[in-house]
């Protein structure tokens, strides 16, 4: 199926786990992270495509984070998460560099179809 | 009666006709105006008032002294002229009786020559005459033939058997024309008395009035029972009665003020000459007299009057528009404190909402993602004991999901905020772009849609896609509101400053007041369905997209929405 790799950073450890097993059963490699530093981490240790990242996390600059990401692995996709309506921070994000923001609670269906043609843009 | 009306209607403060201000702030806006000018018009009316009152009282006293004082004058002068002339009179024939014997005065050559010498003298005597103490005029001269007339059974004599001296009232007598008696006394020693008598022309009285020099006035004599002594002007010939009472006996000159039978008013200056029976009065009438004080009250009162106006239209005026203008800082007070509460409170409820949507949109991904993984096991794994009964259970809690992240996400405007995109925009093409999307609907219900639209609006920057939105919500609205067949109005205005306008009446059942204070919150429906959703997302786009949205309504007669945009967007207003 789909080749490609994702990294889901949120700090709800249990929409981590789920969504992780859930892509893992669809043959996507997928991996979570609670904190923006335990994700930088896996970063710089692994290769993903996308990045799935909630915007408000504890002790976590979104703009910071962001720029740490594309230091650390030019060219990662990040699509940005949030359970807020509006938020400036959302749109500062997409600024930055992300390259979607999608509402909480995410269809799984669209996130999927959105993941898989963010990397054939790629491949392609 | 209209223009009248318009008059008071300029003068009478506006608050008084507004209808958009409460009863009971009218009441207190009334007891205002009332007060203030009641105030101000004491203040300033009751000292004029007395001023005038004090002044006419014054003035008249002045004008009352004025005429009083040359009346009692010419009546004291009167009185000494009258009493000198009489006195002087009396003491000549004092004289002539002391110094002539009776024997002497008995003859007729003598008492002529007597006589003669009296008149050259003195003047005013008509005749003379000897009277014994029988009454018998022994001796006369003068031009009548009354020689040996008997006096015996008249008043004056007797009036003389116990007086000296005695001065008669004026009459015709035998001599038949107006004169009077002046008559002296002398005791013979024990042989009884005789009577010297004067008889005196009335003319002689005339001539010493004329004398007084008392110009327009009416000066004439009555005697003590108030029969005419001498013509007067205004009331009548001698022996007429004075028709008024005859004044009361003073030694000094008086005054008084008298009426006559047609309501003429008189002053009468009058002093008893005493030693007579004569009264001198001098009468004039007041109106001539006081008409230059009745010109000088008028004036004061012309005056008091035109100032009297004058400072009631200045006050009323300048305390209604004070009372409007505290009324117009009332009314926009509340207005801003209503703004700004009403403010507020919807972006209380909004970061409320906002909150509470996020808090639960967490969650509602844990139920998502952990309904979806058991899904994808229960379908992965085949020998799943009921499995179509699961996946079914599961179906059902994700749809759930479904509807409860269409609720957070319509409320906190999540599907807007990503598609904002700023076009020109055309309002009308939008509106039946709208009108299009509901237009069975309206075709069906034989509802009456008409637009009104002047050229000049300008096309605005906007997002077209939430435009809709807010459009669509509230044509979907009214259409619930109306009945079949009812009427829509859209009208297209230009606000100036830099906004368009866009109106949507309808003629529906109307929305009460109750309903109306909260119609944008969100939650808050009066439908059996709906989610209370729309006007409250209507509200934040607008609010958004920098515009305005304002709601009038009355029940049984429609409701009208006002939509204000700004013609360029500015970047700002998103946030």
């Amino acid at each position: 199926m789909a080749d490609f790799q994702v990294l889901i950073v949120d700090d709800e450890l249990e929409f981590v786990t789920a969504l992780v097993e859930r892509l893992k059963i669809r043959g996507i490699r997928a991996e979570g992270a609670l904190r923006a530093d335990q994700a930088m981490v896996k970063l710089a240790m692994k290769t993903y495509d996308i990045i799935l990242l909630d915007i408000k996390m504890p002790g976590m600059k979104l703009a910071d984070t962001i720029e740490r990401f594309n230091e650390i692995k030019p060219g990662v996709q990040i699509i940005l998460v949030t359970g807020y309506g509006s938020s400036a921070e959302g749109e500062e994000g997409l600024k930055l560099g992300a390259v979607d923001l999608m509402a909480k609670p995410i269809k799984f269906d669209k996130l999927i179809q959105r993941m898989t043609e963010l990397t054939l843009g790629k491949n392609g | 009666m209209k223009i009248l009306s318009n008059i008071l209607r300029k003068f009478l403060p506006d608050f008084l006709y507004q209808e958009s201000i409460a009863p009971e702030r009218r009441a207190r806006y009334k007891k205002l105006w009332f007060l203030v000018i009641s105030l101000i018009s004491i203040v300033s009316l009751v000292p004029l008032i007395i001023m005038t009152v004090i002044n006419i009282h014054q003035t008249q006293d002045i004008a009352e002294t004025e005429i009083k004082q040359p009346l009692a004058m010419f009546a004291m002068n009167a009185k000494r002229s009258f009493e000198y002339n009489f006195e002087e009179r009396k003491a000549a024939l004092d004289f002539i009786i002391k110094e002539r014997s009776f024997q002497e005065l008995s003859d007729h050559r003598t008492l002529a020559e007597v006589f003669l010498n009296l008149k050259q003298s003195f003047g005013g005597f008509v005749d003379l005459g000897l009277i014994d103490s029988d009454g018998v005029q022994l001796a006369y001269a003068g031009p009548f033939d009354l020689e040996n007339m008997n006096y015996a059974d008249q008043d004056w004599y007797n009036e003389m058997r116990v007086r000296d001296s005695y001065i008669s009232d004026v009459f015709l007598g035998y001599r038949n024309f107006p004169h009077f008696v002046i008559a002296v006394k002398h005791e013979k020693a024990g042989e009884g008395f005789y009577i010297l008598r004067a008889t005196l022309d009335i003319e002689f009285i005339n001539r010493q009035i004329e004398h007084l020099d008392i110009g327009q006035a009416d000066a004439f004599l009555i005697n003590r029972d108030g029969v005419l002594q001498t013509h007067s002007i205004y009331y009548g010939e001698v022996n007429q009665k004075f028709y008024h009472e005859v004044p009361k006996f003073s030694r000094r000159a008086e005054v008084i003020d008298l009426v006559n039978d047609v309501g003429d008013s008189f002053m009468i200056g009058y002093a008893y000459i005493e030693q007579s029976p004569f009264v001198f009065l001098i009468a004039e009438n007041v109106e001539s007299l006081l008409q230059n004080w009745t010109t000088l009250r008028r004036d004061i009162i012309t005056i008091l009057i035109a100032s009297v106006i004058l400072i009631a239209v200045v006050t009323i005026w300048g305390t209604s528009s004070m009372v409007d203008k505290i009324s117009e800082a009332d009314t926009k007070h509340d207005q801003m404190v209503h703004n700004m509460e009403y403010t507020n409170k919807m972006a209380s409820i909004g970061r409320l909402a906002a909150g509470v949507a996020h808090e639960i949109n967490n969650p509602l991904a844990i139920i998502n993602q952990k309904a979806g993984l058991f899904k994808d096991i229960v379908s992965v794994k085949d020998e799943f004991p009921e499995k179509s009964k699961y996946v079914k259970l599961l179906d059902s809690i994700l749809q759930s999901v479904d509807r409860c992240s269409q609720v957070t996400h319509r409320f906190l405007g999540f599907a807007k905020r990503l598609d904002v995109q700023v076009t020109p925009i055309n309002i009308e093409a939008l509106l039946k772009e709208v009108l299009e999307f509901l237009g069975t609907e309206s075709v069906q219900r034989g509802i009456n849609i008409e637009f009104s639209i002047p050229d000049e609006i300008p096309e605005i920057e906007s997002d077209k896609g939430q435009l809709q939105q807010v459009f669509l919500n509230i044509i979907n609205n009214s259409f619930q509101a109306m009945d079949d067949g009812g009427s829509l109005t859209i009208a297209i205005g230009n606000s100036g400053m830099g906004f368009v306008d866009v109106n949507i009446t309808d003629d529906g059942e109307g929305i009460s007041e109750e309903n109306l204070n909260h119609i944008f919150e969100p939650f808050y429906t009066s439908k059996k369905e709906g989610t209370g959703l729309g006007l409250s997302i209507t509200y934040g786009i607008v609010k958004k997209l920098g515009g305005e949205i304002m709601v009038k309504s009355e029940v049984g007669v429609g409701t009208s929405f006002k939509v204000v945009l700004p013609i360029k967007l500015v970047e700002t207003s998103f946030n």
